[in-house]
């Protein structure tokens, strides 16, 4: 069978702890693989997972900001625009887990060794456990894209380009030789919205069949 | 009786530009205004002088170009108002000789200059103090070997408390132990100073990747000290978002399994990185200085001098980018050596990797 992975099953492969479910599920599906291929987009490899790397870093950033300097405002740094309110989240998080850590050259390190070791385990995963990288970015269909965008996060105001180009590249692909996509994503990613298409003109005549999706929670 | 009026010979003109560029930057026009000549004529006056090597431009947007001496001692061609800019040159020259006279040798600048600030700071003179590339400095600078000539040529004038300058000069001379060497004078400063701290850090830096044998590990940890103290203001945040990017390479590549495989791989690397840590360095220290300078600096000039300020940083910052991208290019080529991790970096790992469904 031919899994097309959306880029949250990597991330939970190679994060730690037991308070999430589909770190456990993610590595038991991967680390079962036998005979299954698995395929990456383009567009996660090329740029989703740097992208997100980069929200890591600046997400550092803002942490080092608020807890070296007493007359920071928070997040009024212009490079904050690109934190979510979850990444705002974390933040509370990790200045509570180091509140009794008075060196702050020590969160660096720690830190910083932690984003090195995430980017370690991530090429890993691309290296050892994607089997093929599909379809281009520059191949993504914008026709398609733009439809599925559309529709994607319908009636709310945030938008999710990213989550329009893997999709896309995903029915891109499984119309040149079938594959199933693989997500821990039940809001957005669901096969309503992959039926969109099929009310397209002609997209329902380019991209006659459609991928199944499949939920990691449900393994 | 008809008045003759004598016409000024091409000589004259040049001169007279240059006596009112004393006073510190001019425009082309307000040149021509005084002059009472025509803004193209004096345009070709000041592209002569500029030709000889007698001014440079330091300003050119649309019809307005700006115009210094060459021999005016403020950094980067900066403006200052009379009784600061004489009664730092004064100083400065009272330091030169007070030093020949004492010690019976030439002093250098660096010893001058911190002798100054400690002049300044110890008895709240009037005296503007920044910080630039080597610690604080005055906004002014003489050469030891050619003061005469610049206060001669600047007309610099005792002030009024020229006695007090004088006798704060002799007593840090004589009971405060400086030397003629430029890095001690530039060490004892930055311990005597606490916001000089990272300027201290700086030196380390330096010093510990210019040894033979290198303690990475040592390095590694005093890069960490100075991203700490980057202020986190939003004026530094390019620099601080550069500098968090060259430690993370910096920190791969130490990690890294080829890093420590060929010497020659290993001294090269170390090159890229200093002169990394060099270009970010610059930048930081010309930021320093434009925000020690701007409050000092009159309205009229503020607009030329972000011009100034941001030309040099735009320099500063094609040079960071440039090279970090080299870092970071090099560190495409690496493979990674395991590490092991402890709980914390696990559960930073835990925290950062939290709801990726919704990524």
């Amino acid at each position: 069978m031919r899994w097309f992975l959306d880029m949250c099953i990597i991330l939970y492969y190679i994060s730690e702890g037991d308070k999430e479910i589909f770190i456990k599920k993610s590595q038991k599906f991967v680390n079962e693989k036998k005979e299954n291929k698995f395929l990456l987009c383009y567009y996660i490899k090329d740029e989703n997972i740097p992208k997100w790397l980069n929200r890591q870093k600046v997400l550092f950033r803002e942490l080092i900001k608020q807890i070296s300097n007493s007359k920071y405002e928070p997040y009024s740094s212009e490079e904050c625009k690109y934190l979510y309110d979850k990444d705002k989240k974390k933040l509370i998080k990790l200045i509570a887990y180091f509140r009794d850590v008075s060196d702050k050259k020590e969160i660096i390190k720690k830190f910083e060794n932690a984003f090195q070791e995430i980017e370690f385990r991530v090429n890993i995963f691309l290296k050892e456990k994607i089997d093929e990288f599909v379809i281009p970015i520059s191949e993504i269909d914008f026709e398609l894209k733009s439809h599925l965008f559309t529709f994607l996060n319908l009636g709310s105001p945030i938008k999710n380009d990213s989550d329009a180009k893997t999709l896309a590249s995903a029915i891109q692909e499984h119309n040149k030789n079938s594959l199933t996509i693989l997500t821990a994503d039940k809001s957005d990613w669901n096969e309503d919205l992959l039926e969109e298409v099929n009310y397209h003109f002609n997209l329902k005549k380019k991209y006659p069949e459609l991928p199944k999706i499949k939920y990691l929670q449900d393994f | 009786m008809a008045i003759k009026q004598t016409r000024k010979t091409p000589q004259q003109i040049e001169e007279k530009i240059l006596s009112l560029l004393k006073k510190g930057p001019l425009s082309t026009k307000k040149l021509s205004d005084i002059l009472k000549s025509n803004w193209s004529t004096i345009n070709n006056y000041l592209e002569e002088l500029k030709h000889d090597g007698k001014v440079r431009e330091i300003y050119s947007r649309e019809n307005l170009k700006v115009y210094v001496r060459s021999d005016y001692p403020v950094f980067y061609g900066l403006p200052l108002e009379d009784k600061k800019f004489n009664d730092s040159l004064f100083l400065l020259s009272k330091i030169i000789e007070t030093w020949q006279e004492k010690k019976k040798e030439m002093i250098n600048k660096t010893t001058m200059q911190k002798i100054a600030v400690n002049v300044i700071k110890k008895n709240s003179f009037d005296i503007p103090v920044v910080r630039f590339h080597y610690g604080k400095v005055l906004t002014t600078f003489l050469e030891p070997e050619r003061y005469r000539e610049t206060i001669t040529i600047y007309g610099v004038k005792e002030p009024p408390i020229s006695n007090k300058i004088i006798k704060a000069i002799e007593y840090e001379i004589e009971k405060e132990e400086h030397s003629n060497i430029a890095w001690k004078e530039k060490k004892k400063q930055y311990l005597e100073y606490p916001d000089m701290k990272i300027f201290d850090l700086s030196d380390s830096i330096s010093h510990s990747i210019s040894k033979s044998s290198i303690d990475l590990q040592k390095m590694l940890s005093l890069f960490y000290d100075v991203l700490l103290e980057i202020p986190t203001n939003e004026r530094y945040s390019y620099l601080f978002k550069q500098y968090h990017e060259f430690i993370g390479a910096v920190n791969f590549i130490f990690n890294s399994t080829q890093f420590n495989s060929s010497d020659e791989d290993k001294k090269n690397c170390l090159k890229e990185i200093l002169d990394t840590f060099s270009s970010l360095w610059q930048a930081l220290t010309t930021e320093f200085f434009f925000e020690d300078i701007e409050p000092i600096i009159d309205k009229e000039f503020k607009d030329i001098m972000q011009f100034i300020k941001d030309s040099k940083v735009k320099t500063h910052c094609f040079e960071i980018e440039e090279r970090l991208n080299n870092l970071l290019e090099y560190k495409k080529s690496l493979n990674p050596r395991k590490v092991v991790i402890g709980e914390d970096e696990k559960k930073i790992i835990e925290i950062l990797l939290e709801g990726a469904n919704e990524e």
